[in-house]
């Protein structure tokens, strides 16, 4: 019989909001896939309906909102292929989708890397390093400080000594 | 994307994230950029002037894969360095597909099988390449004049010499990059060019026809290196008209293909064994080993490359000639002609399938192939992006080092 409720999976943000979220959804984090299968809680007509919320103590509920969305947007993509030999190393191509949903503040797009890391949700990860790879390219020192509001902590003499042990790379 | 004056319930900065998680960021960065990046902060500093973080940027763009311990424990390897290599051979290769190809023709030919191939950058940057033929001349080729007139080929060109030899030229190379020439091949005579001059002069020439065809020549400072078909490496005075210095009989049967550095000669005969000699004392060989049949051998990083007749490449270590890894370039046991390994990549040139480059061992993967050249490719050279093939119809194909990179 289907079951409207049949493979929801509930968890808990850090400051205790409870989601329920699709089994197909929240497979794309393999921290939570893998507790599922230690769990015994991955098979079809497994009750989790009335299972406790697994609690995800590194997440907090608005980031997690996040997270959710982008996996329930993402929930059919292809899985990566295992070896990261086909890893990709372009920057140029986030798709549209991610680009609008990662134009949030910038600490919540870190917030969003340690969540996409924790969660282990490859693809979240790769494009939000992405994004910040891409908003240090082509920058100036200067720049990036600016940027990611980084305070200059060298004194003068450090900044010079620096400057002489980087001046064979730097054009 | 809101700067960080924009409200966020958030305060995490970029530096607040883990060593992992910035690495993982900076990856896909030029590595260049990310050195410069050590001037933001002194904890960025602290993390990126760390030669670990290196050593782990270049098993993350080799998948996961060390590099061989030869090769790290090699006294000119820096990991920031050939992390930077990587990079820059990963770009050449992807752009690659991109590129028109330029090749020789009619008079800016030889007339038969290029087996000398030279790749050199000028003093003042200008990028040329040497090579020589069974037809006995030595041609220069000028590679901004064939990047900037692709059409107009008599520009080609720059300095050519015929009958530079009395045989066919089967191997050359410059001394101290500067203006001098050597160049040797079948008629036992190896001959020392001054190429500043046009047509190009030659300062010396020594014949030795009691050792044999020279097989490869390198130039060593003050001396020229030769291996011989008679068994033996032979060295040359390169500012006493060449006169030998010093001999010895280094295998059974011809040697045919040698490389150099430091005191010590690596030399592959048709015994089928790899050889080190030391410049210093001739007579001793310091390790001997028997590989398998190989057309070329190729010293970088500590280790020697050998390109092997059944469509291989064998990596030994320099120090001791111990094997270190080998890989399969060609799936059909077609030979491999010769094999070039640089600071982030590994190219070898196959008998039937063209020019293949590599990513750094143990375990390489394929960044590209040219596919089947026109004819048999003999001979090629690869000098920071940009290469030059030598076939077998005499004609030469140019890629351009992209200006991008």
């Amino acid at each position: 019989m289907a079951d409207a409720k049949k493979g929801m999976i509930k968890i808990s943000s850090s400051d205790n909001e409870v989601y329920s979220v699709e089994r197909d959804v929240i497979r794309l984090s393999t921290t939570i896939n893998t507790l599922l299968q230690d769990l015994g809680m991955d098979g079809d007509g497994v009750e989790t309906e009335n299972a406790d919320p697994i609690p995800l103590q590194n997440v907090n509920s608005a980031i997690l909102k996040k997270v959710i969305g982008w996996c329930q947007y993402h929930k059919d993509d292809p899985v990566p292929a295992e070896d990261s030999d086909s890893r990709e190393k372009r920057t140029d191509d986030i798709p549209s989708w991610d680009v609008e949903f990662l134009k949030v503040d910038q600490g919540t797009l870190f917030e969003l890397i340690l969540a996409a890391n924790y969660l282990d949700i490859k693809g979240l990860l790769e494009v939000t390093c992405k994004t910040v790879a891409n908003m240090i390219r082509g920058k100036t020192v200067e720049d990036i400080r600016r940027t990611f509001n980084i305070k200059n902590d060298f004194t003068p003499e450090e900044e010079e000594q620096i400057r002489k042990e980087n001046a064979w790379c730097e054009d | 994307m809101e700067g960080p004056g924009s409200s966020s319930q958030f305060e995490t900065n970029l530096v607040d994230l883990p060593r992992e998680l910035l690495m993982k960021i900076f990856e896909t960065l030029p590595p260049k950029h990310v050195y410069k990046m050590s001037r933001v902060c002194r904890l960025l500093n602290r993390l990126i002037k760390d030669d670990s973080w290196w050593m782990n940027q270049i098993q993350r763009a080799l998948n996961g894969v060390r590099l061989p311990i030869a090769e790290t424990k090699d006294e000119e390897f820096t990991p920031f360095t050939t992390r930077d290599a990587i990079y820059f051979e990963e770009r050449r290769w992807a752009a690659i597909a991109q590129e028109t190809k330029s090749i020789t023709e009619g008079s800016c030919s030889h007339y038969a099988t290029i087996d000398a191939v030279k790749l050199f950058k000028s003093s003042n940057g200008a990028r040329f390449c040497i090579t020589g033929a069974r037809d006995r001349s030595l041609k220069i080729f000028n590679l901004d004049a064939i990047k900037n007139s692709p059409v107009n080929k008599d520009t080609w060109v720059n300095k050519e010499k015929e009958g530079a030899h009395e045989g066919w030229i089967w191997s050359v190379d410059l001394v101290n990059e500067q203006n001098e020439l050597l160049s040797a091949g079948w008629d036992s005579t190896v001959c020392l060019w001054d190429i500043d001059q046009r047509p190009f002069h030659c300062i010396s020439r020594k014949i030795d026809a009691e050792n044999g065809a020279v097989t490869g020549i390198l130039a060593d400072e003050k001396v020229a290196i030769c291996s011989r078909f008679h068994s033996t490496i032979t060295i040359h005075d390169i500012n006493n008209n060449l006169e030998s210095v010093g001999k010895v009989r280094a295998h059974q049967g011809a040697i045919t293909s040698i490389a150099q550095k430091g005191h010590y000669i690596y030399s592959y005969g048709v015994d089928r064994k790899l050889r080190i000699t030391d410049k210093r004392n001739l007579k001793e060989h310091l390790s001997i080993r028997n590989v398998p049949n190989s057309l070329n051998i190729c010293l970088n990083s500590g280790l020697v490359y050998l390109a092997t007749s059944s469509g291989e490449v064998h990596a030994y270590r320099a120090d001791n000639l111990s094997p270190s890894h080998n890989f399969r370039v060609v799936p059909d046991g077609n030979a491999v002609r010769q094999v070039i390994k640089t600071k982030g990549s590994v190219l070898a040139l196959t008998q039937l399938g063209g020019l293949k480059s590599f990513s750094l061992a143990p375990a390489p993967i394929e960044m590209y192939s040219t596919g089947k050249f026109h004819c048999e490719p003999c001979r090629f050279d690869y000098l920071a992006g940009d290469v030059a093939v030598g076939c077998g119809d005499g004609s030469v194909t140019f890629w351009h080092r992209p200006v991008d990179l």
